[in-house]
């Protein structure tokens, strides 16, 4: 691990490019990751991503060491940056684009792997907006429940409860799609 | 632990059981070995989490996105925006036609005939007399400004000696004739 993201703010406050670049390097991807799962698009998840970043270069000076992480603070702006598109466009309900009870496309063994693959991203897209950002989070970008909690300003209970609810979803919308990879799952 | 405790666990962690809280991870581990039902609970866990992770990776940030971000960035911005503008094929082509345009200017104004000798006096003088004298227009002044013009003509070498010669009386004043003749 290097320098820590406190320390590379304060260069990047003193116009230090090598710290913009090292900042750039450990959260872009994240950033753009992240923001690509909670609005499944990755144009816009770029766009969300030099947004976020044009705001850190803005805001150095005045981040204040140790009052918060700053990756909980980076992914708060990018969240809210997402929320905004996503006000602005009617999400598409679940049913529209994927029917999971079709059993003509409803087992993996006779799909492609690249169509279970679109299945299931859509599957965790149409998850409602909290849900979804709740298991991008903290299932794939492996954010820990007290700071996943931090970034979407809720409790850890209602974090918590977001992802069990993600999770039991996922579990109902997938079962037609790979019943024997989740046999047993109806335990609940 | 119960099975629902375990259960809950799952929904909310996933079968990453390094995630969990440790008091809980130690009663499940126990609760595991001794319990089928918990253990078939772990299994479709991991089933699900291994599907969820069949969403199509993220991509990758591209770089033109990092040199985007980097070239607004504080201490090399004007760096990264001078590169990229010689970069630019649109800018090179603006360029390219600034300088074809300042050389066809050159060569025209260096083509183009001596101006002659300067004008005499007599020439200069010339410049100043109006031949038309256009104020004349303005130089009647036999019409009072509560005078109506004649409208149509009076003159029968013109065919049209029938047009009454004196002008049209104002409303105002022909209902004050006709009050007073009555």
């Amino acid at each position: 691990m290097g320098e820590g993201d406190d320390h590379l703010v304060a260069r990047v406050a003193q116009a230090d490019h090598e710290a913009c670049r090292e900042l750039v390097d450990r959260h872009l991807g994240r950033v753009v990751a992240f923001a690509a799962r909670v609005l499944g698009d990755p144009n816009e998840a770029e766009d969300v991503a030099q947004e976020v970043f044009t705001r850190v270069w803005t805001h150095a000076r005045s981040w204040t060491p140790g009052r918060a992480r700053f990756s909980t603070w980076l992914f708060r702006v990018a969240l809210n940056l997402c929320r905004d598109r996503l006000a602005r466009r009617r999400e598409l309900p679940f049913e529209e684009g994927f029917d999971p009870a079709d059993p003509a496309a409803s087992v993996a063994a006779q799909l492609e792997d690249a169509e279970v693959s679109r299945l299931v991203t859509r599957a965790v897209h149409t998850l409602p907006e909290r849900q979804r950002t709740a298991l991008a989070l903290c299932h794939f970008e492996g954010v820990g429940n007290v700071e996943a909690a931090e970034i979407m300003q809720v409790s850890v209970e209602a974090l918590e409860s977001l992802l069990a609810r993600a999770r039991r979803t996922l579990r109902e919308r997938l079962r037609p799609l790979a019943p024997e990879l989740l046999a047993g799952g109806r335990q609940t | 632990m119960t099975l629902e405790r375990l259960q809950l666990l799952l929904d909310v962690y996933g079968c990453r059981v390094d995630r969990w809280p440790p008091a809980d991870r130690r009663a499940a581990e126990a609760l595991l070995e001794v319990s089928a039902n918990a253990r078939t609970r772990l299994a479709a866990a991991r089933r699900l989490d291994a599907l969820i992770d069949r969403a199509v990776a993220p991509v990758v940030p591209s770089q033109a996105l990092r040199e985007r971000v980097l070239a607004i960035a504080p201490g090399g911005g004007a760096r990264a925006r001078t590169v990229r503008w010689w970069r630019s094929r649109p800018a090179l082509a603006a360029a390219a036609g600034g300088m074809a345009l300042a050389a066809s200017l050159a060569l025209w104004l260096m083509r183009a005939p001596a101006p002659g000798a300067p004008l005499g006096s007599d020439a200069l003088a010339q410049l100043g007399v109006l031949d038309v004298p256009t104020d004349a227009l303005l130089s009647d002044t036999t019409l009072g400004v509560d005078d109506t013009p004649v409208f149509g003509c009076d003159d029968p070498a013109l065919g049209c000696d029938d047009v009454p010669a004196e002008p049209p009386q104002r409303s105002g004043q022909l209902v004050l004739e006709k009050e007073v003749a009555a």
